[in-house]
């Protein structure tokens, strides 16, 4: 069976059935981006690793479970990473990272791969460019909380700013990273909620 | 976007606490009073259905790195060893459950007595399933004798899921089965399981019967009874 072209969804499905092609492919397909994530939390290349090897192996042990209602491969795969990395990141106690570092980084380090093609395909590039178009500020907030599992109370600490401060920015942000997504097709379908305007 | 003080006033209490809830952050007693304020607002809902969107979205910006030479090959490696250990634990779970039937079916004709087999013969809790999009809530190194033999996690869960907890030991020596008991304000020490060790390695997930904001630590016991490891959420 040719799999490298199969959607996420379905190399997950033969992973879950036990098709060992599958689950290389799958491996494959995210270990870059999984193993960019880790990266990004622990700034330490050998926990890093062993971060990103575990997070795998809990995709390919729950990939019978994969729900896809409930969102994309990509964010059930890479919300598994970041739970781990945060684990380990508490674990070790290592000094915070700069949550700029996760903006800043290109979207790809190294050669380019067959990996790009499905990053974009995911819609990394128009995701990237939304976070950009935050406000430094917001973009901080968000992506400590979002990225690095830091609380309100956290944000507020560690940027030394109120906690009703830290809060607004996060909110703002997730506001604005949204108005600026919900009509990129390449995100995904986003429908428009009940009450929400078109900006 | 709607003000705080233009929503109900049901709804100010949590409007703030929103953005944290859909990104998985917001400690654990707020969280619980949030998802009960949810339970019977759409309005509240549709705000954290909007948020969760762009929340779930960040994750997709991650750069992509290529890990150290190797790392595919090693990924491989351990998903056979472990599948090839898997398959065992699940014949040996097969093979002590057929044990114990037959062993009740005889002690049941002896003495003719009826056994609730049904509750009985039940397997401890049924594996649980790995909820990505819930919260980490506690993690604690699993030590014995000031050595870090693994380490434990208890997470949220989003909808009707249960929280879930998480066990990784990577260096407690041995092979066998161990009981996983988790320890609850007041002192009490509640059994939620056993899993398998090969050679001091194993991994685990649990539904909690409890609420995370209720466990204070972990435990694994050996088939001895000995403590093996302990953990205690700060």
């Amino acid at each position: 069976m040719s799999v490298d072209r199969s959607s996420d969804e379905a190399l997950l499905a033969g992973m879950a059935s036990g098709d060992e092609q599958a689950a290389t492919e799958l491996v494959r397909r995210y270990q870059g981006r999984v193993y960019g994530l880790a990266y990004s939390v622990l700034a330490e290349p050998a926990v890093a690793e062993e971060v990103a090897q575990e997070a795998l192996l809990r995709v390919w042990k729950h990939a019978a479970v994969f729900d896809p209602r409930r969102g994309a491969v990509s964010t059930w795969v890479l919300t598994i990473t970041r739970n781990l990395a945060i684990d380990a990141l508490r674990l070790r106690r290592s000094t915070p990272v700069d949550p700029d570092h996760f903006s800043n980084v290109p979207a790809h380090v190294g050669e380019r791969t067959p990996e790009d093609a499905a990053m974009a395909a995911d819609g990394v590039p128009a995701v990237r460019a939304a976070l950009a178009s935050l406000p430094d500020e917001q973009r901080r907030a968000v992506v400590l909380a979002a990225v690095y599992g830091k609380t309100a109370v956290e944000i507020s600490e560690s940027e030394r700013i109120p906690l009703g401060t830290a809060k607004t920015r996060i909110r703002a942000g997730l506001l604005k990273l949204r108005a600026a997504l919900v009509d990129d097709e390449s995100v995904g379908r986003w429908p428009t909620l009940a009450g929400e305007g078109s900006a | 976007m709607t003000a705080p003080s233009d929503l109900p006033q049901e709804c100010q209490a949590v409007a703030e606490q929103l953005p944290e809830l859909a990104l998985g952050v917001l400690p654990g007693r707020e969280r619980a009073a949030a998802l009960a304020h949810l339970d019977t607002c759409m309005r509240c809902r549709a705000e954290v259905a909007r948020l969760s969107q762009a929340a779930d979205s960040v994750l997709r910006a991650t750069p992509r790195i290529e890990p150290p030479a190797g790392f595919e090959e090693r990924v491989a490696a351990e998903m056979a060893r472990r599948g090839g250990k898997r398959r065992a634990t699940q014949q040996r779970h097969q093979v002590r459950r057929r044990r114990r039937v037959l062993s009740l079916a005889a002690a049941a004709a002896v003495v003719a007595l009826a056994v609730p087999l049904g509750l009985s013969l039940s397997e401890s809790a049924t594996p649980p399933v790995a909820q990505a999009d819930s919260g980490l809530h506690s993690s604690a190194a699993l030590v014995s004798d000031g050595r870090v033999l693994g380490h434990v996690s208890t997470f949220y869960s989003h909808g009707h899921q249960p929280a879930w907890l998480s066990m990784t030991l990577s260096d407690a020596g041995g092979t066998g089965e161990v009981k996983c008991q988790v320890l609850v304000r007041g002192g009490s020490a509640v059994t939620v399981g056993t899993f398998w060790i090969d050679d001091g390695t194993g991994h685990w997930d649990s539904a909690l019967p409890m609420s995370p904001d209720d466990v204070t630590g972990a435990r694994v016991i050996a088939a001895d009874s000995s403590v093996l490891a302990t953990a205690r959420f700060g």
